[in-house]
């Protein structure tokens, strides 16, 4: 890694700073602006309707200080690691409940991301490698198709046709925490098909296409004519230089598998991250609003900078120097 | 060069490269924006799609025509019956038609996935183009931005921007158009930044030409292969979103139908049996999303012939 490289790597690192200040003051103020009144749904409806704990609930919470204040206060506890208190999970740390969720949402997206590189990098190779043959054509419509169909329309049609006609696999994953491992597996099939099913559609259709670029390059090429066997130029070559790009890609869908888990975990009741949010802005409670989309904010932000230096690790042709992020 | 001779040229391409040999270059475009339409008809997945997308319109507009009723009409005794002669695609828990829901839902969805996609090229197009041509704390500022938008998963803003501001048909065109246009300001900043090197650019400031002639004129037109296939796809990108923030009793509320509420509503039958008010308005959904899809990637392919052969 040259000293260019690295005083690149390290802007990007300080520059997460501002952009999550940015991103709190984006959703602090979204949430401010918002009509309706959170103390409200936090005191409960029988409460609500005597102003006087309102008023005490609205002191508690430090809801009675300016905008501001309020802000400049909060920002200080995340600091200091304190996301503050929900204001109806019982009342519970938000940190706590996203450490506590986040597992099952690693856990259930790591999995369909497993699942769908493996089947989605053979799949990029043969079509790229058969260019124009009938299993390229099959690979491409089919992506197509699989990246055009709701998640979740297939996760419903999933529950219904294989959980309840069926009844092979069971419709709702309240439970899985507690199962064991052998039966605990089933309540990971139908959720990892549906995540796992656009991932497989994208990351081969790219995978073809890095494929496709890498096997025209001139290396490849004196590979070949140096009398190198096809397979030998395939993965001794091509497919090391094509899974570069690979890496980048696979960084940069971190948001859109954050975005998946909100639908999936709610339909199938997935105790995530996802189902989380999907809870907490239902019930407007603001603190865990701000700290699960700061967290996820600040996964991505960082995964992006890992990207990158992975990036330059596997690939030694690379230098970053660019101005950062730019 | 004048606009207008510059208008379809990918900006890729360069024109020596493209040129009929012993055509000249006035010449030689038009025959290149022909090239495009050519090169788009050939692709037969993306005729397909835009057939569809075509015939999807036709049923918006004509709705009314079609639908064979009120999409709000309660007929009693009608309650979650199977498709039948009289009622194409059966009925729902509120014995209302599927069919005439569906076909008033195309209305809707087509129509937040376009004034959606207008906000965001509105956006994406200025701020991508300032910032491109621009520079300095111009870029900085709209890149920052677009480094947060892009951070945050899309649909966790949207929901949570959906719930606080009330659910409605505006509010979910409001929150899909600010939310996705970080992407396309990306690509025409660097479009921009790209352009704004050549020649043709430098010529037109040595004349005194203003910023803004030069940024409309000369680097738009030549920007605008990318703002094209940006735009199909966001099509297809926002009407899954509206599909998505509606299912998920978020955006456009019911009665008025959207595919999204259809299924969201119609998915609390599913356990009873009533599969079709789940199975036809997310094929619907798949559909058009399909088409769209195939279209832009269609048009990308049209546009830079060259990524296609390799």
């Amino acid at each position: 890694m040259t000293g260019d490289t690295g005083a690149y790597l390290i802007r990007r690192v300080l520059l997460i700073i501002p952009l999550l200040l940015g991103l709190s003051i984006l959703m602090f103020g979204m949430t401010q602006a918002a009509p309706g009144d959170p103390v409200l749904a936090l005191v409960g409806p029988q409460a609500a309707a005597r102003p006087e704990v309102v008023e005490q609930a609205r002191e508690n919470f430090g809801l009675n200080q300016p905008l501001p204040i309020q802000y400049v206060r909060w920002l200080g506890n995340v600091v200091q690691g304190d996301l503050g208190r929900s204001y109806t999970f019982n009342n519970l740390p938000v940190l706590d409940l996203i450490t506590q969720r986040m597992w099952g949402t690693i856990q259930l997206q790591g999995l369909a991301l497993i699942i769908a590189l493996s089947i989605a990098i053979p799949v990029g190779i043969i079509s790229a490698t058969r260019q124009y043959s009938l299993p390229d054509h099959l690979v491409t419509v089919g992506s197509f198709i699989g990246l055009a169909i709701p998640n979740f329309w297939l996760a419903l049609l999933l529950q219904i046709w294989i959980g309840v006609q069926l009844g092979w696999l069971p419709v709702l994953s309240t439970n899985q925490a507690r199962a064991d491992f052998p039966e605990r597996i089933q309540y990971f099939i139908l959720p990892v098909i549906v995540l796992a099913l656009p991932s497989i559609a994208y990351f081969a259709r790219f995978m073809r296409s890095a494929m496709l670029e890498v096997i025209n390059q001139d290396y490849v090429t004196v590979a070949r004519a140096k009398g190198l066997g096809p397979r030998a130029v395939l993965y001794r070559h091509a497919l090391r230089n094509a899974l570069i790009p690979m890496v980048t890609v696979i960084g940069l869908q971190l948001p859109q598998i954050l975005s998946g888990a909100v639908i999936i975990e709610q339909i199938f009741a997935w105790p995530g991250l996802g189902l989380l949010a999907y809870e907490a802005i239902g019930r407007r409670d603001y603190p865990v609003i701000l700290g699960v989309t700061l967290f996820a904010g600040a996964a991505v932000m960082i995964v992006s900078v890992l990207v990158d230096v992975v990036y330059v690790l596997i690939d030694p042709r690379v230098k970053l120097t660019g101005s950062a992020g730019g | 060069m004048s606009t207008d001779s510059t208008l379809s040229r990918s900006p890729n391409t360069p024109s020596e490269g493209t040129a009929e040999p012993g055509g000249s270059l006035a010449r030689a475009v038009p025959q290149q924006r022909f090239g495009v339409l050519r090169r788009l008809a050939r692709n037969k997945l993306a005729m397909v799609g835009l057939v569809v997308i075509v015939l999807l319109y036709l049923i918006a507009i004509f709705a009314p025509l079609i639908a064979r009723g009120d999409p709000n009409q309660l007929t009693p005794g009608l309650r979650n019956q199977p498709p039948s002669l009289e009622s194409w695609l059966g009925t729902d828990r509120n014995t209302r038609d599927l069919w005439a829901r569906l076909i008033y839902g195309t209305r809707v969805s087509l129509s937040v996935g376009l004034a959606a996609v207008v906000i965001i090229m509105a956006i994406g197009i200025t701020l991508g183009a300032l910032a491109g041509f621009f520079g300095g704390i111009v870029d900085q500022l709209v890149m920052r931005t677009t480094d947060i938008l892009l951070a945050v998963p899309q649909i966790l803003l949207l929901i949570t921007a959906a719930a606080l501001f009330q659910p409605s048909l505006t509010t979910t065109i409001v929150v899909i158009g600010l939310t996705s246009w970080s992407g396309t300001a990306r690509l025409v900043r660097g479009q921009f930044l790209q352009l704004k090197g050549q020649e043709y650019v430098t010529a037109a400031r040595s004349i005194g030409a203003p910023s803004f002639r030069i940024m409309f004129n000369h680097l738009f037109p030549n920007a605008l292969a990318v703002i094209i296939v940006q735009t199909t796809l966001w099509l297809s990108a926002a009407i899954l979103l509206e599909a998505s923030l509606s299912y998920l009793g978020l955006g456009v509320q019911p009665p008025q139908p959207s595919w999204g509420n259809i299924l969201q509503d119609g998915q609390r039958d599913l356990i009873s049996g009533a599969w079709w008010l789940t199975l036809f308005p997310g094929l619907a959904i798949f559909l058009t999303v399909l088409s769209f899809n195939l279209v832009g990637d269609g048009l990308r392919d049209a546009f830079d012939p060259r990524a296609r052969k390799r």
